[in-house]
C-alpha cells in the first residue's frame, strides 16, 4: 500500500467548495497539462469524490494512489498514466 | 422521406397523430385504468408498432428494401451522450458490439438530482454517491468527457423557445442545446454521427416522434442522430444507410417500460446500473418548479440573472415576505452549508445558542422585516415554542445581534410559505 504521506505531488488542485462533478472536470483538465508519471493532489470536500475519482481513474487509465480523509477534507493522489495517456476525447472540459 | 422543412402528411401520419396524443396522455398516467382504455391503448400500441413496410414513408420503404450494406472498411467513430442510466449504457454497449469507436459526453447543467444529493448529504451508501456517467464509463471501458455547460444553460432555462414541461423543465430546448454541443464535438473529432439512449415514447415531452424529429432538426443533426434502442421505429440515419452500423442489430424498443433494456443489459452482461426512475433532473420536480416560477414571477426583468439564482432553489424551505423579499431556511446541516456558499451580499441568519437552521435572505429587509426573518429562523430551531432565542444576522462584514426572538407560530409561517 502506498504511503501517501511520503508523496510529494507535482501539482495541487484545490476544488474545495466546488460542486460535483466539477472536481473531476478540473482534475481531468489539469492532468492533460502534466507529464506522464507526475502526481496531482486534489483537495475536495465533495464526498462523492471518494467514488468518482476511482471511477474516473479507471476510465481514463490514470493511477489513483489513494484518498485520505482529514475531517471534512478529502485528499486524492493521482498519478498520470505513462506513455500517451488517455485517448483523445477523454479529458474533461468546461464549455462555459 | 420527410423534407428538410417538415414531415410530409400521409394518411398514416394523420392517424399516427391521434395515436400520439393518446400515447401522450397514457404516458402521463391519465385515464389508464379500465379495461376499455387498456384495450384502446393496446389497439393504439399495436397500431404504433413498427408498421409493415408498405405503410412506411416512401424513402423508408426504399431503405428497407435495400440489401444490407457491406461492412465499412474504415473505423467508425461516434459521439455518445452518456448519462450512465440504463438506456444510454445499453446504447453505448450496443454500438461497441458493432465495433464503433465511442467518444462519450456527459453534460453537467447543475440540476442533476444525484449530484445535488451527493453534495448535500453524506451517506455510507456509495451507490448513492457515485456519478453514474463515470461509473458507466469505467464499466464499459469508454472514456467519458464531462462537459460543464451550467453557465451557458441559463439562457435555455430562462428563455426556452419550446416552453416548459409540467415543471420548470425546458426539455426540448435542453436537448437541442446539448445535441448542438454534441454535434460540435462530432465535427471537431471527425466522428461520423451522434447517438443517444433515447427511446421513442418514453418521455412525454421530448421523446415523442414529433419532438424527436424537431430536436434532430434544430440541433443540426438531421440524418446524423442515431437512437439505437428505437432505431427500427425511426427513419434510417445516414450511418445505417451507409453501412456504418447494422440496422438489423439495432433495437425496436418503444414506450415507458424498461423490460427490453434490462434484457439487453443481461445479454451484454451489464450488471451495475441505477434503478430506472422517472426523472433525474431538478427541473422536472414539482416542488422545485413552484419555487422556480415564483422566483421568475417576481423577477424585475432588469437584474441580471445568474445560475446561482436557480441553483439555490434546490434546497430548503422557501418563504416570501414581499415582492422583493424572500428567504430560504435550511433543513439540515448539508443544506445550511449549501446556503452559506451563496452568502456573499446576502443576509444569513443563525441561532448561536441552540441548534438551528441557516436562513438565507434575498432582498434588503428593514429592521422589522429582519426580526420577522429571525422569528422564522427560530421557529425551525430547537428553541421551545414558549421560549425566546438570540439570532445573529450576518451580511458580509455587517453583523447584527437580535435578542429575545420569539418563534413564529406555524400558522403564520404557513402564510408566507412558497408553494
Amino acid at each position: 500500500m502506498t504511503d501517501l504521506s511520503a508523496i510529494r505531488p507535482d501539482r495541487t488542485l484545490d476544488t474545495v467548495g466546488l460542486l460535483c462533478p466539477v472536481p473531476i472536470i478540473k482534475t481531468a483538465k489539469l492532468i492533460k497539462e502534466m507529464a506522464p508519471g507526475q502526481v496531482v493532489l486534489v483537495l475536495a470536500d465533495d464526498w462523492g469524490v471518494q467514488v468518482d475519482m476511482p471511477a474516473w481513474c479507471k476510465m481514463s487509465h490514470n493511477e489513483l494512489l489513494g484518498i485520505v480523509e482529514e475531517g471534512e477534507l478529502l485528499k486524492a493522489y493521482v498519478r498520470k498514466a505513462p506513455g500517451d495517456g488517455p485517448q483523445a476525447g477523454g479529458a474533461g472540459s468546461s464549455a462555459g | 422521406m420527410a423534407s428538410g422543412d417538415g414531415r410530409e402528411k400521409t394518411p398514416r401520419d394523420v392517424t399516427h397523430g391521434r395515436g400520439l396524443r393518446q400515447e401522450f396522455f397514457v404516458s402521463l398516467g391519465l385515464g389508464v385504468q379500465g379495461s376499455l382504455l387498456a384495450m384502446l391503448r393496446g389497439r393504439i400500441v399495436r397500431h404504433m408498432d413498427t408498421p409493415p413496410e408498405n405503410q412506411l414513408p416512401e424513402a423508408n420503404q426504399a431503405a428497407a428494401a435495400q440489401s444490407p450494406p457491406a461492412a465499412p472498411k474504415r473505423p467508425v467513430k461516434a459521439v455518445a451522450l452518456l448519462s450512465g442510466g440504463l438506456d444510454s449504457t445499453v446504447a453505448v454497449k450496443m454500438l461497441r458490439e458493432q465495433g464503433v469507436e465511442v467518444h462519450a459526453l456527459n453534460f453537467n447543467t447543475g440540476f442533476c438530482l444525484t449530484d445535488h444529493a451527493r453534495k448535500i448529504r453524506k451517506t455510507d451508501d456509495m451507490r448513492k454517491l457515485r456519478n453514474e456517467a463515470l461509473r458507466a464509463g469505467a464499466d464499459l471501458d469508454v472514456e467519458v468527457e464531462i462537459v460543464d455547460i451550467s453557465k451557458e444553460y441559463l439562457e435555455v432555462l430562462t428563455k426556452p423557445k419550446y416552453g416548459y414541461g409540467s415543471g420548470a423543465n425546458p426539455c426540448i430546448d435542453c436537448r437541442i442545446f446539448m445535441f448542438k454541443k454534441a454535434r460540435e464535438h462530432m465535427e471537431a473529432i471527425g466522428a461520423d454521427f451522434v447517438f443517444t439512449g433515447e427511446v421513442l415514447g418514453q418521455r412525454p415531452m421530448s421523446q415523442m416522434r414529433p419532438s424527436l424529429d424537431l430536436i434532430e432538426r434544430e440541433s443540426g443533426l438531421k440524418g446524423k442522430l442515431l437512437r439505437p434502442l428505437s432505431a427500427q421505429h425511426l427513419a434510417p440515419t445516414e450511418a445505417e444507410k451507409e453501412g456504418l452500423v447494422d440496422r438489423s442489430q439495432l433495437g425496436a424498443i418503444r414506450g415507458r417500460t424498461r423490460t427490453d433494456q434490462m434484457a439487453l443489459a443481461e445479454k451484454f452482461k451489464i450488471v451495475d446500473y441505477p434503478q430506472p426512475a422517472g426523472g433525474c433532473c431538478f427541473l422536472t420536480d414539482e416542488n422545485y418548479a413552484k419555487k422556480f416560477h415564483d422566483f421568475m414571477a417576481h423577477w424585475d426583468g432588469k437584474r441580471e440573472l445568474k445560475l446561482d439564482d436557480f441553483l439555490i432553489l434546490k434546497v430548503g424551505r422557501h418563504f416570501r415576505l414581499g415582492p422583493e423579499l424572500r428567504c430560504i431556511v435550511g433543513r439540515f446541516e448539508g443544506e445550511n452549508k449549501f446556503l452559506s456558499y451563496f452568502g456573499a451580499e446576502h443576509w444569513l441568519l443563525t441561532t448561536p445558542d441552540v441548534p438551528g437552521p441557516t436562513t438565507w435572505v434575498d432582498g434588503e429587509p428593514d429592521d422589522a422585516q429582519l426580526r420577522t426573518l429571525a422569528r422564522i429562523t427560530v421557529r425551525y430551531s430547537d428553541c421551545p415554542a414558549e421560549a425566546t432565542s438570540r439570532v445573529i444576522a450576518l451580511c458580509d462584514e455587517e453583523e447584527r445581534e437580535l435578542a429575545d426572538i420569539v418563534p413564529m407560530p406555524m400558522r403564520e409561517v404557513d402564510q408566507l410559505r412558497i408553494e
